[in-house]
């Protein structure tokens, strides 16, 4: 895939790789293990342009193309799913917003999302059920010029921390509405998520709206277009950065196993001199190689502005979340016991794989959606 | 009025592509008929602004400028002239 980015795009690449190995990569395990990533973190990259690189200037953004936005997913994704995860959630309520909000709310929360001033979550999932949106039970009423919320929201990532939400629910039970919710509003309640099997220092929690009070200008893009418009976008910009995180996974356990391999003796031989182990090397390069690919091109149609972009990042993040899955178990496999203890970065990339096959419309829903597109 | 009828066939091709149909009568309402799936929409709005140079946005954001042939021909008609 390399060859395909021009200077730019790999002087941004290499700039994230510093960055991740300096900052990322030797803090990890320990964010993983304390369940949380230390909130500098989040502001060092706010500051360093990494949160709002796909905004554009007037709102402190980079500016980037998504081939960027992929590459600083798939860099970091190397060292730190639950890290990504930020970008993930902060690109998904950025875009529902550049695209479907007003200009004064761009001016009022783009700014600061993309400073990492303000931390953002998306707020879709409820307690009874994620994968069909469609039947989301939050109910938003209008009175006066507010909207009223109640309901639940489950598993949303980084709300621990986050200083806004966007809300998806109901208006009078019918029509999709998503909202931005300001953590200072009387009647949330966030309660954290802890020891999930993987992204475990993503901040997960579950939000309770009680008859929570947000001005009816907090709305995003039109009641009616809640889902099928405002949250479709996000989860498609959801499904681009986590294919390529789960590429940037899949780097990290080919790195692991060659390296291992390299140095574990198997009696008189290095485990990397058995026919066996290079086959498998040869097969999870080779899967890297194409996951990246198929990355690549979901974020050069969305740079094309293509509608196909839409179906090939599902196609994307369908193949790099269950390549990621088998990638992660060769690795383990690769290490023996070694690879078992739980604190091993074949571990953690074992556990969080699956978890991305779970996001952004799990294998199961993003096959129906596919099948629905080509058929 | 030419316009509109080359309009008409561009979103139509598209549409019957997508939808894999031979035909498909321009009053038809693409989402109440269930020929097209509920991610459809935002591919037809990138789709629009990107064959059209338009841009849409929250104010456009009405039903029925989406529902059929012959209404996102209409609308993207009036949104081509306020660009020229
Ligand atoms: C670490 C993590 C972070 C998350 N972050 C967020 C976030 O920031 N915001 C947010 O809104 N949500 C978030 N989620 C929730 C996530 O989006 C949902 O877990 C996901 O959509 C699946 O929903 P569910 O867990 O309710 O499973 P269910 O919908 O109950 O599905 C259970 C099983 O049934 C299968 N299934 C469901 N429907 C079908 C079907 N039609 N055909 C075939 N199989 C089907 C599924 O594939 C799955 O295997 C997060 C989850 C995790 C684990």
């Amino acid at each position: 895939m390399i060859h395909l980015l021009n200077d730019q795009q790999l002087e941004r690449y290499s700039t994230f790789k510093q960055f991740v190995d300096k900052y990322v990569s030797p803090f990890a395990e320990e964010w993983e293990h304390e369940q949380r990533i230390p909130h500098n973190v989040l502001k060092q990259c706010g500051k360093a342009g990494f949160i709002g690189g796909i905004l554009p200037q007037q709102y402190g953004g980079g500016e980037w193309d998504n081939i960027t936005f992929g590459l600083l997913n798939e860099a970091f994704g190397r060292a730190s799913s639950s890290l990504t995860g930020l970008f993930t959630v902060q690109a998904m309520v950025a875009v529902c917003i550049l695209k479907w909000g007003t200009s004064a709310q761009k001016n009022q929360w783009l700014p600061r999302i993309s400073a990492g001033e303000q931390i953002a979550s998306f707020a879709l999932t409820e307690p009874a059920g994620g994968s069909n949106i469609q039947f989301i039970e939050t109910s938003f009423s209008l009175q006066d010029d507010d909207m009223v919320i109640n309901g639940q929201k489950k598993w949303i990532t980084f709300s621990e921390y986050a200083d806004i939400f966007l809300v998806f629910g109901k208006l009078n039970g019918q029509l999709p509405v998503a909202c931005i919710v300001e953590r200072n509003t009387p009647g949330i309640h966030i309660e954290p998520i802890k020891d999930m099997m993987g992204f475990r220092a993503s901040h997960l929690s579950e939000i309770t709206f009680q008859n929570c009070r947000v001005p009816q200008w907090n709305v995003i893009g039109r009641p009616g277009f809640g889902l099928s418009c405002v949250a479709n976008l996000g989860l498609h910009y959801g499904r681009i950065s986590t294919a390529w995180s789960a590429a940037g996974l899949m780097r990290a356990c080919v790195e692991e196993s060659i390296a291992y391999s390299k140095k574990r003796m198997i009696g008189k031989k290095l485990l990397h001199s058995l026919e066996s182990v290079k086959s498998v090397i040869a097969d999870m390069c080779t899967r890297q190689e194409a996951v990246s690919l198929l990355c690549w091109q979901a974020s050069y149609l969305e740079d094309k502005h293509s509608p196909q972009a839409i179906e090939k990042a599902i196609m994307a993040k369908l193949m790099a979340s269950v390549e990621a899955v088998q990638a992660s178990g060769n690795a383990v496999q690769m290490q023996g016991a070694a690879g078992c203890r739980e604190n091993t970065r074949v571990a953690r990339c074992y556990r969080d794989s699956k978890i991305m096959e779970i996001i952004e419309g799990t294998t199961q829903v993003c096959k129906n959606a596919l099948g629905d597109t080509l058929l | 009025m030419e316009k509109t009828i080359s309009y008409t066939e561009v979103i139509k091709g598209y549409i019957l592509r997508c939808a894999g149909l031979m035909e498909l009568d321009e009053n038809t309402d693409i989402f109440e008929s269930g020929i097209v799936n509920s991610l459809f929409i935002i591919q037809l709005m990138t789709f629009l602004e990107r064959d059209f140079k338009i841009k849409i946005t929250m104010e456009d954001l009405d039903i029925s400028n989406f529902k059929s042939v012959k209404t996102i021909a209409s609308f993207v008609t009036r949104k081509v002239s306020r660009v020229n």
